[in-house]
């Protein structure tokens, strides 16, 4: 569908939309000053919006939190410094940490593919479509997936396909295809481009025998062969398809056979290089108390905001930190791992507990007011469960994060272009990014200052078992991993609050704060 | 691929395999589209110019 043609602009518009948003030109995604989330729509757009918004289906998904949480200002989009090509500005509820499909997990992208489907399927009944597919319009609060993009519902046009079928089956149905059938990891398909696997692509990769897998028949194969093929390019599907009687009733069947083939995919492979450590972490009992009991120290010395557990794991800290934080982003390189995590989460019903209240009149956030409980005021237990906050999961690779990608290298954001923690936990993890990775100390503590971050560090010596066994068959080419060295730079990048050696004698715990916060 | 390929808008194809998986009713929809556009594959003649989303490009 063209778009509208815009006005020349004799004078700049005072506002700068988000880099993300270029594609729909008729819904833009700009900040207010204070940062909140604003949408700016045409005056096309603003005709959809009040004849989606007013159904009950939208209404209801919004209030159950399918849909990000979305209300039209009084403001005119003159007082946002708009011109006048714009006829109404949306305020968003705003996600707490954007991700993107390539740092979520297998489980992850098919709970959202799912949950997109579903909502595809609840409008299709209201006679609403969605004009996009693709997976960058799903975002997570903790572990519940939430539809970003409202420009997208508009209303279903007679004889019309669905628009985002394409971008569904390169951003959703491939990767978990591939991920599914093949055990081939989608991250790095996903992040080397934006627009997903093509249906060719995906093609080549599967075998003979896959086609007789639910949905790789009609949705890989055939959809690759129709790409360019004659039938297609002499002729105009559109018009002809319309011509031709196709219906809603075809897209609601699509849909069912998509969520079906997805409902059936699933990825459980025994192990992976972490997903066991928690098994055999050669800590003793004592150690292990004395770890969580120092990160529990940090955690209510003061209330979180953001917190990045950085090689999460299995998420144990993540836990403790989310007792006493806003948001905790929990990252692991290890997809299994994560995996595992995610499912654990979704099981507990983490995901149900709703982001802490951020309005002005809300509890305050920026960390200033002490968090532990007064003794008589409530118990710790109950106190801890009213302010706890929620955990995302992410696939990342802190020797290799997400950079920036896409239009002007600004379409999506690199990992820390999208909020600075102010605690990250760094657990068990130097020796891998040092010695493993090759990074040098320096600029693993240089990097982590510079995140404005308060720190949990843990040194583990060369003596320990992990240690040796990470070293076994490699050369050491790591002369800068020794203690002393660590905690010369830790003191030249970070105040050292306190530090604790474990009784294992091989790890030592930090609690330190950047000299150059954010 | 070709140069005219890199013209044409590789969605036109999913938006046909949209009536594939439709069942009996797709596949009503299917011989029609085909049936209506019998004509120009038989006989060679050239189909309207297809109002799919052009590729950027020159």
């Amino acid at each position: 569908m063209a778009g509208r043609r815009p006005a020349f602009e004799p004078m700049p518009t005072a506002v700068s939309f988000e880099s993300g948003s270029y594609r729909d030109r008729d819904g833009r995604v700009f900040r207010g000053p204070g940062g909140e989330i604003y949408r700016a729509l045409s005056a096309r757009a603003l005709i959809e919006w009040d004849a989606v918004s007013a159904t009950g289906f939208f209404q209801q998904a919004m209030a159950r939190g399918a849909i990000v949480g979305s209300e039209q200002v009084d403001a005119a989009p003159a007082e946002f410094g708009l011109d006048s090509s714009w006829a109404g500005i949306l305020k968003h509820e705003e996600i707490p940490f954007v991700s993107y499909p390539y740092e979520w997990t297998f489980g992850m992208l098919k709970d959202a593919a799912l949950a997109h489907l579903e909502l595809l399927k609840r409008a299709l009944e209201e006679d609403l479509t969605i004009k996009d597919g693709t997976a960058y319009n799903m975002q997570w609060v903790g572990t519940r997936p939430v539809f970003i993009d409202v420009a997208s519902f508009e209303r279903l046009k007679s004889g019309r396909p669905w628009d985002g079928y394409r971008q569904f089956c390169q951003t959703f149905l491939y990767p978990l295809i591939l991920q599914a059938h093949k055990n081939v990891d989608f991250h790095a398909l996903l992040r080397g481009r934006l627009e997903g696997i093509s249906p060719s692509d995906c093609a080549r990769l599967i075998s003979m025998r896959d086609l007789f897998r639910p949905g790789v028949f009609t949705h890989v194969w055939l959809h690759s062969r129709l790409e360019g093929s004659r039938i297609v390019r002499e002729s105009g599907p559109q018009q002809g398809l319309e011509r031709a009687g196709f219906d809603k009733t075809l897209i609601e069947r699509n849909v069912a056979n998509l969520a079906r083939t997805i409902r059936r995919l699933s990825w459980s492979p025994a192990h992976s290089p972490w997903s066991a450590y928690a098994g055999c972490v050669p800590y003793s009992a004592d150690d292990q108390r004395r770890k969580a009991s120092f990160v529990a120290e940090v955690v209510f010395s003061r209330r979180w905001d953001l917190v990045w557990d950085l090689g999460c794991n299995t998420g144990e800290y993540s836990r403790i930190a989310s007792e006493n934080a806003r948001y905790v982003v929990a990252m692991d390189s290890d997809h299994l791992a994560v995996e595992r995590l995610y499912q654990s989460l979704q099981a507990q019903g983490k995901e149900a507990r709703p982001v802490e209240d951020q309005s002005p009149g809300g509890r305050r956030l920026n960390g200033q007011s002490p968090d532990r409980p007064t003794p008589g005021e409530r118990s710790p237990a109950a106190e801890r469960r009213r302010t706890a906050g929620a955990i995302v999961p992410l696939v990342v690779n802190i020797a290799d994060p997400s950079p920036n990608l896409g239009w002007r290298g600004h379409e999506r954001g690199s990992l820390t272009a999208r909020g600075l923690p102010d605690l990250t936990l760094c657990l068990a993890l130097v020796h891998h990014l040092v010695i493993g990775a090759g990074i040098p100390l320096r600029d693993l503590l240089e990097w982590l200052a510079e995140l404005g971050t308060n720190l949990v560090i843990e040194f583990i010596t060369k003596d320990d078992p992990m240690v040796r066994q990470l070293l076994k068959n490699r050369k050491d080419s790591s002369p800068d991993y020794e203690l002393d060295l660590f905690e010369g730079w830790l003191s030249r990048f970070f105040v050292v609050n306190r530090s604790e050696r474990l009784a294992s004698g091989t790890r030592t715990l930090y609690y330190a704060m950047s000299r150059s916060p954010k | 691929m070709s140069m005219i390929l890199a013209y044409f808008d590789p969605g036109s194809g999913s938006l046909l395999l949209q009536a594939i998986v439709g069942g009996a009713a797709g596949l009503f929809v299917l011989v029609k589209y085909l049936w209506d556009l019998a004509p120009s594959l038989v006989i060679g003649r050239k189909a309207e110019p297809s109002h799919g989303r052009a590729k950027a490009g020159v």
